[in-house]
C-alpha cells in the first residue's frame, strides 16, 4: 500500500510539473504577417529586364483553384509594382514568351505542417507546364534553409523563376512566404498580405535591375 | 497564469497532505527534510530570454546522515519569457525573416543535493548546499502562429545558501528561504539565436517539512 501511495504521489507530481511550462503572452505579439524570403546567391538579378506575373493566385486547398477577384488582383498588383519599382518591365500575357522572369503567387489554406516549401515542382506543372513551359524540363531550386513551418492559418507564397531561353531551363531564383493568423476580415487580411509583399521586397534589396 | 497558479497550489497542497500527517512529531523523519518552494529565476546573459520571472518551483528532500551533513535529491523547473520587437532576422546568407517574437526558456534540472547546516539544534537553521544533475531545457521562439524550438539535455550545477525557520519547538513545519546560482551546459539553436550554456540566479521561498 505504501508503495502504491508513493508511486501515485510521483505520478501526480510529475504530471503536474510537466504541465507547468508557462506560455508567453501571445496577445503581445503583433498581428502582422510573418515575412520570409530566400534567394539563389549565384544569380545576378540585374541581368534580367522583363517579367510576366500570372493574373491569378493559385489556391492550394486539397484541389487547386484559381483566385481571380479584385482582392487577388490587388495583391498581384502590389507585387508587380514592387518589381517595376526595381527597374523591371512588366509584360502582358500575349508577350510572356519573351519574359526573362516568371512570377507565380499561391495561397495555402488549412495546411498544418510544411517543410521545404521552396521546392514546388508541382506548382509549375500546374501553371507553366500546362500552358507553355511543359517540355522545357525540370526547374532547379537552390539549396535553402530547411525549416518546418506550421501553416495552420493562411500563407501567401511567391516565386520568381528565371527563364533561360538558351538552355530551355527554368530556375527558381527567389521565394517568399507571407503568412500568419487570419483575422476573419478579408479586407484586413488582404492589406496585411500586401504589406507582407512590400516587406518581402524591403528585405530583398538584391532584386534590382 | 491561472493554470500555473493552480498547478503550484495543487503541488503544495498535495505534498502538504502527504507529508504533514507523518510529521506530527518532528520533520518528515527524525533527520529528514523536504523543502517545497516557489522559485523566482533570473537568467543571466542567455542572449535569448533574460527577463526575470517567478514561473517556477523547487522540490528538495533529503536526510541528515550526521547532525550537520545531509544528502538528498532535488527537482526544480522554471520558465522565462521575453518579448522581442519586430525585426528582420538574417537566418542564413540568403534567407531572411521579418517578425516579432516571444522567446521562452523552460528549464527542468534534477539530481542529487548535498547540504551542510551550521546550527542543527536551532530554530533558525542556515545551510549551504550544492546540487548536481542533468537538466532538460526547451528554448522556443513564438512568432505569429509559428514556433521554432530546440530542446536538449545538459549538466547542471547549483550552489545555494538558505535557511529554514521553525516557529515551534516541535519543528514540524517551517519557512524555507534560499538564494542560488545555477549553471547548465545546455546548448540550443533557434532561428539566429545560439544559446550556449544557461546561467541563472534567483531565490526560493516556501515551506520546509
Amino acid at each position: 500500500m505504501k508503495r502504491l501511495t508513493t508511486l501515485l504521489m510521483i505520478v501526480v507530481l510529475l504530471s503536474t510539473i510537466v504541465s507547468c511550462q508557462k506560455d508567453p503572452d501571445f496577445d503581445e505579439l503583433s498581428t502582422e504577417f510573418v515575412t520570409y524570403t530566400d534567394y539563389d546567391k549565384s544569380v545576378d538579378f540585374s541581368k534580367y529586364s522583363t517579367f510576366y506575373i500570372s493574373d491569378t493566385i493559385k489556391v492550394l486547398s486539397g484541389k487547386v483553384e484559381n483566385w481571380y477577384d479584385e482582392n487577388a488582383q490587388s495583391i498581384i498588383s502590389t507585387f508587380a509594382s514592387n518589381m517595376k519599382d526595381r527597374g523591371y518591365v512588366q509584360l502582358a500575357k500575349a508577350e510572356r514568351e519573351s519574359a526573362d522572369l516568371g512570377i507565380q503567387l499561391s495561397y495555402i489554406e488549412n495546411t498544418y505542417y510544411f517543410t521545404d516549401y521552396y521546392s514546388p515542382y508541382y506548382w509549375y506543372d500546374w501553371w507553366w507546364g500546362s500552358y507553355y513551359w511543359w517540355d522545357w524540363g525540370p526547374i532547379y531550386p537552390y539549396p535553402s534553409y530547411a525549416v518546418t513551418y506550421r501553416y495552420d492559418v493562411g500563407s501567401l507564397l511567391g516565386e520568381i523563376i528565371s527563364i533561360d531561353k538558351t538552355t530551355e531551363k527554368l530556375q527558381q531564383i527567389w521565394s517568399m512566404c507571407v503568412g500568419g493568423t487570419m483575422s476573419g476580415s478579408t479586407r484586413t487580411d488582404v492589406n496585411k498580405a500586401k504589406r507582407g509583399v512590400n516587406q518581402a521586397f524591403n528585405q530583398s534589396e538584391y532584386i534590382r535591375k | 497564469m491561472k493554470t500555473i497558479n493552480k498547478s503550484i497550489i495543487s503541488v503544495i497542497l498535495f505534498i502538504s497532505l502527504i507529508v504533514v500527517p507523518h510529521t506530527a512529531k518532528s520533520q518528515i523523519t527524525e533527520n529528514g527534510y523536504i523543502d517545497v518552494d516557489w522559485q523566482f529565476n533570473i537568467p543571466i546573459n542567455t542572449s535569448f530570454a533574460d527577463k526575470a520571472a517567478g514561473w517556477g518551483m523547487s522540490f528538495d528532500g533529503g536526510y541528515y546522515i550526521t547532525d550537520n551533513f545531509g544528502i538528498g535529491a532535488f527537482m526544480t523547473y522554471s520558465t522565462n519569457n521575453e518579448y522581442i520587437e519586430r525585426q528582420t532576422l538574417k537566418l542564413t546568407e540568403t534567407s531572411s525573416l521579418t517578425t516579432d517574437q516571444q522567446h521562452s526558456i523552460f528549464q527542468l534540472p534534477f539530481g542529487v543535493s548535498v547540504r551542510y547546516r551550521f546550527i542543527p539544534d536551532a530554530i533558525v537553521k542556515p545551510y549551504m548546499a550544492l546540487k548536481l544533475g542533468p537538466e532538460y531545457s526547451k528554448v522556443s521562439s513564438y512568432y505569429n502562429s509559428f514556433t521554432s524550438s530546440d530542446d536538449g539535455w545538459g549538466f547542471y550545477v547549483s550552489p545555494e545558501i538558505g535557511t529554514t525557520i521553525y516557529f515551534t519547538s516541535s519543528q514540524t513545519v517551517g519557512i524555507h528561504l534560499a538564494l542560488y546560482y545555477a549553471y547548465a551546459t545546455n546548448k540550443s539553436k533557434v532561428l539566429i539565436y545560439d544559446v550556449k550554456g544557461l546561467n541563472n540566479a534567483g531565490f526560493k521561498l516556501g515551506m520546509s517539512f
